[in-house]
């Protein structure tokens, strides 16, 4: 059953009030949304770091934090381990002392001190620490402590790349090792993408969705989570038609065929998604689905994959579409601002949302 | 002279005691504390910085002297009293270094990162022990200084010592009022000694001071 919070409510300031429903099962559930939206506070009211004014905060049968009953269990003895923004180690003691201090039993502490290979440095103090090397054992110190949950606060914002990754590799074998639930908060949604088994999306206060996070990527139902997760393209359009197996979308430039969605009716104004990854450049004379004529307006070079502005056929904006592909694409099939090209809008890709 | 000396050491050390258990946990109130009447418990225990030590002494003797506020239960009950008695050098001494110590220990709580408190209730620690083995050892250094300037504050107390304890030899003479006598009473020699053990001991505990004011060394 893992951890839940139902109608947790705390008000912060007259314009700011954190509402909270949401489950977190074994696995890692990543909270995600914008700097201030309350994720942090979110972690404090669950570790009791801050009282909250209603509801109810529940682990498995134990309850945690329920205003009904007046039940307020303290911070000690909550059991739930909570990872700080900075490690928030204990400078006068060494990195096993500090690992030790939580640890209901000494062989507890060994274990996780040889599982985050921090043997070397067990008689060293934090300040003489690497940042990586403090969040292992911050990590490790809460591991030490037996937590029934684990919180982790924007693990990684003081770690350079390298140190990010190894400490992301840590985590996802934490996760495949364990049966501890894990919450993360992050902004980054490259970290949420790497480790979320669950997403929570929180804007302003409130859950805008929570799914699984795989579908929430590829296909998020709300406008608001479409623009929190990346998505590059969102275009307004309106339902024209329903029918078994499919819908048809109108944007002001084209039509586009759809999976249908039943939330959906004739005539609704709603936006139409597709990552920018999910636009294909059509190379071959055959023709494709939802097929778009644009003119290349910019190329925006970037590692990863370059962006590519294009201006649909009829557009009077600058830019109606973002396409990615890498630099050899770029070069092979000699896209330049100002060419003329043919995109794809793969149906299964697109998506629908309010 | 050497009663003097003794009587001095014994109502300083004594004080320092009190005023390191008072001042600490004053101090610790006064910085984490969110209470009704915290500015006046401020202002109440910065007052013996501010005003003439004899001052202080007056007070004190309205409040425990023989017929005082508190004093004149003190005494009915008992049959002690602090006035003309080392134990009132020791409670005047106290309260003129109560201030350092407090204001020491409010600034080396406030010193102490909150976040590292909550990591150790998350870490199933309760306030207690949070308290002895992560806020106090970080607020040492700063206690520490607070308790060696304390002491260099009663060890020279005067004012207030006079007001309360009198000046008796032997009984509540401490080396402050002992080398005001010696001058008074022509004793150039005495007074000179005095004075030269009292800056030496001053000395010391300044140069103590700067020592555990120092990053510690491993």
């Amino acid at each position: 059953m893992g951890l839940s919070l139902v109608g947790v409510k705390r008000t912060f300031n007259a314009s700011f009030e954190l509402s909270l429903d949401m489950e977190v099962d074994i696995g890692i559930t990543i909270l995600f949304g914008r700097s201030g939206c309350g994720k942090t506070s979110a972690l404090r009211l669950i570790a009791g770091l801050l009282a909250p004014e209603a509801g109810r905060i529940q682990f498995d049968q134990v309850v945690l934090f329920d205003a009904r009953s007046s039940i307020t269990m303290p911070v000690h003895e909550r059991r739930v381990g909570f990872m700080f923004q900075y490690p928030s180690l204990f400078p006068h003691m060494t990195v096993e002392a500090n690992i030790r201090y939580g640890a209901a039993q000494a062989l507890e502490a060994g274990k996780w001190i040889d599982r985050f290979q921090l043997t070397d440095l067990s008689r060293r103090y934090p300040r003489e620490l690497s940042g990586g090397e403090m969040q292992r054992v911050a990590l490790a110190r809460c591991l030490a402590a037996q937590p029934r949950l684990l919180l982790l606060d924007e693990p990684f914002s003081a770690l350079d790349q390298r140190r990010r990754m190894s400490f992301q590799a840590d985590l996802i074998r934490l996760r495949e090792e364990t049966k501890i639930p894990i919450l993360l908060v992050t902004h980054n949604l490259d970290e949420a993408f790497a480790l979320a088994d669950r997403l929570v999306v929180l804007d302003e206060g409130g859950i805008v969705e929570s799914y699984d996070a795989i579908s929430l990527f590829s296909h998020p139902m709300r406008r608001v989570t479409a623009d929190l997760l990346g998505v590059e393209n969102l275009i307004s359009c309106e339902v024209k038609q329903v029918s078994h197996g499919q819908m048809v979308v109108s944007t002001d430039l084209y039509e586009a065929h759809v999976e249908p969605d039943a939330r959906f009716r004739i005539g609704d104004r709603i936006w139409l998604g597709i990552r920018a990854v999910d636009v294909r450049l059509v190379v071959t004379a055959e023709p494709r689905e939802n097929e778009v004529y644009a003119t290349i307006h910019r190329v925006i070079r970037s590692v990863a994959s370059n962006q590519i502005l294009l201006s649909l056929d009829g557009s009077t904006q600058d830019y109606d579409l973002i396409m990615a592909l890498d630099e050899h694409h770029c070069i092979q099939h000699m896209i330049k601002p100002g060419g003329r090209i043919r995109v794809s809008l793969k149906r299964s890709k697109l998506f629908l949302c309010d | 002279m050497w009663d003097a000396l003794q009587l001095s050491l014994l109502v300083s050390i004594l004080a320092t005691i009190g005023v390191g258990i008072v001042g600490t946990a004053c101090g610790l109130l006064l910085a984490r504390g969110q209470f009704p009447g915290r500015t006046v418990l401020d202002l109440i225990l910065t007052l013996p910085m501010i005003l003439p030590p004899t001052v202080t002494g007056y007070y004190l003797i309205l409040l425990v002297g023989r017929k005082g506020l508190l004093g004149g239960y003190i005494y009915d009950w008992t049959g002690f009293t602090f006035a003309f008695a080392w134990q009132g050098a020791a409670l005047a001494s106290g309260v003129v270094a109560l201030p350092i110590m407090v204001r020491a220990a409010k600034a080396a709580f406030r010193d102490v990162p909150v976040d590292l408190e909550q990591a150790s209730y998350v870490l199933g620690k309760n306030k207690l022990t949070t308290f002895l083995r992560v806020t106090l050892p970080l607020a040492r250094q700063g206690l520490i200084s607070g308790l060696i300037l304390s002491f260099a504050r009663s060890i020279g107390e005067f004012g207030a010592t006079l007001m309360l304890a009198g000046n008796i030899p032997g009984r509540t003479q401490t080396m402050p009022l002992a080398i005001y006598e010696a001058f008074t009473t022509g004793q150039d020699t005495l007074a000179q000694t005095l004075a030269i053990l009292l800056t030496v001991l001053s000395g010391t505990v300044i140069v103590l001071t700067e020592r555990s004011l120092q990053p510690r060394q491993r």
